[in-house]
């Protein structure tokens, strides 16, 4: 069950880099236990260059990295009410993005290190409740990264990369949900 | 949410509900030592490392709404306060002002949708450098490398010139709050610069107002209530000033008649009593023939000509000798009958209004068009009286201390020594330091291509822009694209990836009001509204002179002294640095926070402009003459002037949309929905000439360039006119109406704005149906 914790945390880091580097050194982390085996990136830039056509800007982004827009049936605004119930649970494990504000809370790079959090905590300590978090965090990142998914496979010029790494967040959602339904 | 959720998932859904439970589930995690086992060495923070207050924010004040006032900055005519909905550090909702009477508690949809402007997702988050202009191959920068790119362009610059005129400046109307005049002043710390001056919007009928009355100043809109006759002539407020309806309905209530002249068979138009569809451009024609009836008819009010006029005897003799009704009614299209009994009934209100329209004035001869209107208006005694007057605009209210604007060069600046004229309308002079050997070089605003395609030593080598989608609210679009290919840097300020961000090499993001301190006045009614920073600037925005202050910062740590910008500024100190007794006394305020409660009217000693008949003309009447017009190369008296030729078969007017402003709003889904493609409106006698049916795809081409979309049939054109509206759609949809439109001059506007205006509406064009 912890097998997967590395790879959330990786997946964090890369849909949360901003630049080169920071995409590399998280792909790196994912690369080393990725099976299949993530594609071998010859050109760091054009990854670059697509992720942030896919999640940052230029233009109408072509898959907002945001749990709302999938979840509030509302595509094209951010802080919806499923940013503000997420920022309630970060707030019961006494957790609290920094960026409060700023960068929403239903960003999926936060979502994926509450998960991460909660499933290292869990490797230590037993808690019903920490459980409990864990499985609402999993249903609910089920219930919006498959669109989410979808529309980074269906952005046109998207880098091979990105869809592989998001083939990886596919797969690390349904490993945890199998392990959290036993 | 999810379709085989758990019992464990159903737990916390039933904890999220309430803020006892969140708390007592937290209170758990911390007794059973859960809390601590979370490693914390993530991107979220636990409250423990962070101290209590860092977390308490999200367990406090749950359903309050804090409320903050804000004003709506965009060029508008309204200029309405907002009242702002936070919840939790969110912009919920906004709703208009209730204190303002003329904002009167509501927004129009474009204002209402504001949340979706600050919260769309496509907004521009973070500094980022494009590789290669137009690839869309963006990088992501900090702020540091951001200021370092521009600071050594700058400093290079100056060292390669020896002058920095190589940096030019292009801003105007995306936001009005007067602390936004500090890009100007970013600019004046760095030292003399090139400044592209004027106004694309409306200085022919600024220039034309001075000549007539020594300034531009309207009546109170509010006071058009007490009018008796009122001309919307080529205005549209139905579209572009919906809270000056209410104003004209009540008129019309009170037994007033409402006559629209406009080419175009508006919504404003339908709503009046009787609608004149003019040719464009004739407008100057037209009320010389309402002018030579009056004067046949004994309509004058030559006892108020005699008193408050200057040069009346010579321009009533110019008519009688040039101008007939039959003639004028011919030039513009109307029955002479028609044209007659409008005049008379003008005349015989009292008091009787013209609203004088943006659009009439942006022609070749759209100054001189303006004068005539101006003088229907006095020479029947209505300037200077509540309910009556030329109303164009005013900066009356604009009396600020422009402090972020007014920045003195760095010691040693060097810049140009050629004449240099006003800088805009807002100009107040307070800038210019009358002992400075040096200034900046201006440009024409409306030419900038050709104007950046011709300049020499230096040439633009960094061109700042701000406020402003040029590439698609500037005239001759293809043009605009060719010459910034000889720009060396192009740094632009915005919200959105718009047409001009695709061409820039540094896009720095910015804040919308909301996440901004600034004070806002109208050009159009007399209210004061207070702009607070009501949420967080999202991502790393940052507002106009929070990025001169950090330019500044940067600029001095590499070369000290190189701009005198200050460094470190709070915004909200700014802003308060902004506000003057003047200010105060005229509004009735003790302090900028009596605004906190509420906006605030300026005291007006009569709701009437020129209310003492005491004009700021150099003899101090109306000038039917004005010496000045004529020293400035056009006629002393408003005489006829011809409109321009026509170089293609069909005039194209490229008006304001109703869901957008220039290019700001229509990006937003809101109108999107509203609104979802560009159409070209096309009279049905000309569709059919050219075997075009409702939908086709049809292209729309001048010398100028061409664009492909949709006809949609209309009786509302002239069959001699299409008509398309600009807007900005999103980056889905390449639109641009100034494909079209050339920068062929208006005749006026240098006078008072530092440029002349552009004849928007006097181009023409061709259509021809395509394949889909
Ligand atoms: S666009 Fe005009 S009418 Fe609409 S909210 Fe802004 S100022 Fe008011």
């Amino acid at each position: 069950m912890i097998a997967q914790t590395p790879s959330l945390r990786s997946l964090s880091r890369f849909f949360f880099a901003a630049n080169a580097a920071e995409l590399q050194n998280a792909y790196d982390g994912l690369a080393a236990e990725a099976t299949p085996p993530l594609p071998v990136v010859e050109e760091w830039k054009a990854v670059e260059f697509s992720f942030n056509r896919l999640f940052v800007g230029p233009r109408t982004l072509q898959a907002p990295p945001y749990a709302s827009i999938y979840l509030d049936g509302d595509d094209t605004r951010l802080m919806g009410a499923s940013t503000s119930r997420v920022r309630q649970l970060y707030a019961m494990l006494g957790l609290a993005s920094p960026w409060q504000n700023q960068i929403p809370d239903d960003h999926l790079a936060l979502e994926l290190d509450a998960l991460w959090q909660i499933e290292q905590a869990l490797a230590s300590v037993s808690s019903p409740q920490l459980e409990d978090a864990r499985a609402y965090l999993i249903a609910r990142l089920q219930a919006w990264v498959p669109a989410f998914v979808g529309r980074i496979q269906a952005a046109p010029q998207v880098h091979p990369a990105i869809v592989a790494v998001a083939g990886a967040l596919t797969r690390a959602l349904s490993t945890v949900d199998h392990v959290a339904a036993c | 949410m999810h379709e085989s959720k758990s019992s464990g998932a159903k737990n916390i859904e039933l904890a999220l509900g309430s803020t006892l439970s969140r708390r007592s589930f937290l209170k758990i995690l911390m007794m059973t030592g859960a809390a601590a086992a979370l490693p914390s060495t993530g991107l979220l923070r636990s409250f423990s490392q962070e101290g209590p207050a860092f977390g308490r924010a999200t367990f406090a004040g749950l359903g309050a709404y804090q409320t903050f006032r804000n004003a709506c900055p965009r060029n508008c005519y309204d200029t309405c306060g907002i009242v702002s909905y936070v919840k939790d550090g969110v912009l919920e909702f906004v709703e208009g002002e209730p204190t303002s009477t003329y904002t009167d508690g509501g927004l129009c949809v474009k204002g209402y949708a504001y949340p979706r402007t600050v919260y769309s997702p496509d907004r521009i988050k973070y500094p980022m450098r494009q590789i290669g202009r137009g690839s869309g191959n963006w990088e992501r920068i900090s702020w540091e490398e951001a200021l370092d790119a521009i600071s050594g362009k700058i400093l290079e610059i100056k060292e390669k010139d020896g002058s920095l005129l190589g940096m030019a400046l292009t801003k105007y109307s995306g936001n009005f709050g007067i602390t936004h005049y500090g890009v100007e002043g970013m600019l004046s710390s760095l030292g003399y610069t090139t400044r592209f001056v004027g106004t694309p919007c409306w200085p022919a009928g600024i220039d034309a107002q001075n000549y007539d009355m020594g300034n531009m100043w309207c009546n109170d809109p509010e006071d058009m209530v007490q009018a008796k006759y009122i001309i919307v002539w080529g205005a549209n407020p139905a579209y572009c000033s919906v809270h000056s309806l209410k104003y004209i309905y009540e008129a019309k209530k009170r037994g007033a008649k409402v006559v629209v002249i406009d080419p175009v068979l508006t919504q404003t138009a339908v709503k009046g009593d009787e609608y004149w569809q003019v040719k464009p451009g004739s407008d100057g024609a037209l009320a010389l023939a309402m002018s030579r009836h009056l004067i046949d008819q004994g309509l004058v009010n030559r006892d108020w000509a005699a008193a408050n006029g200057l040069g009346y005897d010579e321009y009533e003799a110019y008519i009688k000798a040039n101008v007939t009704v039959e003639w004028g009614a011919e030039q513009a299209g109307l029955p002479v009958d028609v044209v007659k009994r409008v005049a008379e009934e003008f005349a015989a209100a009292d008091p009787a209004t013209i609203w004088i329209g943006y659009g009439m004035q942006r022609h070749v001869n759209g100054g001189v068009n303006v004068r005539a209107i101006d003088a229907l208006v006095a020479m029947t005694g209505n300037v200077g009286k509540p309910g009556g007057g030329a109303r164009y605009g005013h900066l009356f209210t604009w009396g600020f201390n422009y402090n972020a604007m007014v920045q003195a060069a760095p010691e040693g600046s060097v810049g140009y020594t050629g004449a240099t004229g006003p800088k805009g309308e807002f100009d107040t002079g307070q800038g210019a330091d009358a002992t400075a050997s040096y200034t900046d070089r201006t440009f024409n605003i409306n030419k900038i291509g050709q104007e950046i395609l011709d300049a020499q030593d230096p040439p633009v080598r960094l061109l700042w822009i701000a406020n402003k989608n040029v590439v698609s609210q500037d005239f001759d679009k293809n043009k605009i694209v060719k010459a910034f290919e000889k720009v060396e840097m192009i740094v632009a300020v915005d919200l959105f990836f718009n047409p001009t961000v695709e061409q820039a090499d540094i896009v720095l993001p910015t804040v919308t009001p909301f996440e901004d301190w600034t004070v806002n006045v109208s050009y159009w009614h007399y209210w004061l509204h207070l702009n607070e920073q009501a949420i967080k600037p999202l991502f790393e925005t940052k507002s106009d002179i929070e990025i001169a202050s950090a330019l500044s910062a940067v600029l001095n740590a590499k070369q000290p002294g190189s701009c005198t910008f200050p460094q470190n500024i709070d915004a909200k100190e700014m802003m308060i640095k902004e506000f003057n007794d003047g200010i105060y006394q005229l509004f009735g305020i003790t302090s900028w926070e009596d605004l906190r409660k509420g906006a605030a009217k300026a005291k007006l000693p009569s709701s009437a402009s020129w209310s003492d008949l005491k004009f700021a003309t150099p003899s101090g009447k109306y000038e039917f003459k004005s010496e000045i017009a004529q020293t400035n190369g056009h006629t002393a008296l408003p005489e006829y002037k011809a409109g321009r030729e026509a170089y293609a078969p069909l005039r194209l007017l490229t008006p304001h949309a109703k869901h957008g402003l220039h290019s700001q709003f229509q990006n937003l889904d809101w109108m999107h929905d509203l609104n979802p493609e560009p159409l070209v409106y096309v009279h049905p006698q000309t569709a059919g000439a050219k075997g075009i049916v409702d939908g086709d795809t049809v292209r729309v081409f001048n010398p100028t360039g061409e664009v492909r979309l949709k006809a949609q049939l209309t009786n509302n054109v002239p069959a001699d006119t299409l008509l398309m509206y600009e807007a900005w759609f999103s980056a889905k949809n390449t639109f641009n109406v100034n494909l079209l439109v050339d920068d062929v001059s208006s005749d006026m506007g240098a006078y008072k704005t530092g440029s002349p205006g552009v004849a928007i509406h006097d181009q023409f064009a061709d259509i021809e149906k395509v394949a889909a």
